[in-house]
């Protein structure tokens, strides 16, 4: 029965999606954040164009220097030498360094909680208005 | 990069007036419901529809007779190839007696179709705004450790 499965495919993403979101912001409070800044645009040609792709300078707490290479390139440039973005790491692992934002955090569990309940929603009104049906 | 743009106050208006509109096309079915009629409905032909790509789709037309021995004829909206409906096959109908042309096929899908979509859609967007923003907030909220 399709409805059955829709029903369960939701509640099975809500679960996921819940449980994911608790683990993020227990990351989050365990982590080490610290504040990166833009200290050089690398280009990349891709196709014959040039992408630029910032790369982030970072003190770790440990006052140790690392770099973190963001995963965005663009064209024109997003970001210019000398801007900032809070990054987020686990404890003593600087190298594992990634955005502290809300995009690269929780965006696809967040949309994953929205799908979750849109399916439920979908699975659940069948057996609520089963009745108005068989009446 | 569209969800990144993703803008959480439009996003929130969009899932609040999709949430009314399905709201009030579920208070406007359960009302049409309870004053209707049912008929059963017998498939009398496929008729063929010619698609680019897809070739030929086929979407059965059913017979409906009323109470009162009123034949009409309902055009199914959706064709596939190969047909899902056989010639003879029966389904159930529900109509308004004072307009027939009114009436929609009695499965959950083929009276509360829009009600599910915009209910699904605006619930979905709706959870996408109030998720950004309260996690947004909570972003901002922890101090960096230098």
């Amino acid at each position: 029965m399709i409805y059955i499965a829709l029903l369960l495919a939701g509640i099975l993403l809500l679960i996921i999606s819940v449980n994911s979101i608790r683990a993020k912001i227990a990351f989050v409070k365990n982590s080490e954040r610290v504040e990166g800044r833009v200290s050089e645009l690398k280009e990349n040609v891709q196709d014959g164009d040039t992408l630029y792709q910032p790369v982030f300078e970072f003190t770790s707490i440990h006052h140790e220097k690392f770099l973190y290479v963001h995963h965005e390139s663009s064209a024109p440039s997003s970001w210019s030498v000398g801007d900032r973005m809070p990054l987020i790491y686990p404890p003593g692992k600087p190298e594992e360094a990634r955005p502290m934002t809300y995009f690269w955090l929780f965006n696809w569990i967040i949309l994953l909680l929205g799908l979750g309940m849109a399916l439920t929603i979908t699975g659940l009104g069948y057996f609520l208005l089963l009745g108005y049906l068989n009446t | 990069m569209f969800l990144m743009k993703f803008n959480p106050i439009f996003s929130l208006i969009a899932g609040c007036i999709l949430l009314a509109v399905s709201l009030y096309k579920l208070k406007d079915t359960l009302e049409f419901l309870e004053k209707s009629d049912r008929a059963p409905g017998v498939v009398t032909r496929l008729e063929e529809l010619s698609g680019g790509d897809t070739g030929t789709s086929y979407s059965p037309v059913f017979k409906i007779k009323t109470k009162d021995n009123q034949e009409f004829t309902y055009f199914h909206t959706s064709s596939t190839n190969p047909p899902s409906w056989d010639i003879g096959e029966q389904a159930m109908f529900v109509y308004d007696p004072r307009d027939p042309n009114s009436a929609r096929m009695l499965t959950y899908f083929g009276v509360f179709s829009w009600t599910i979509v915009f209910m699904g859609f605006g619930v979905f967007l709706m959870t996408m705004a109030i998720g950004q923003y309260l996690l947004e907030n909570y972003l901002q909220k922890r101090p960096l450790n230098s």
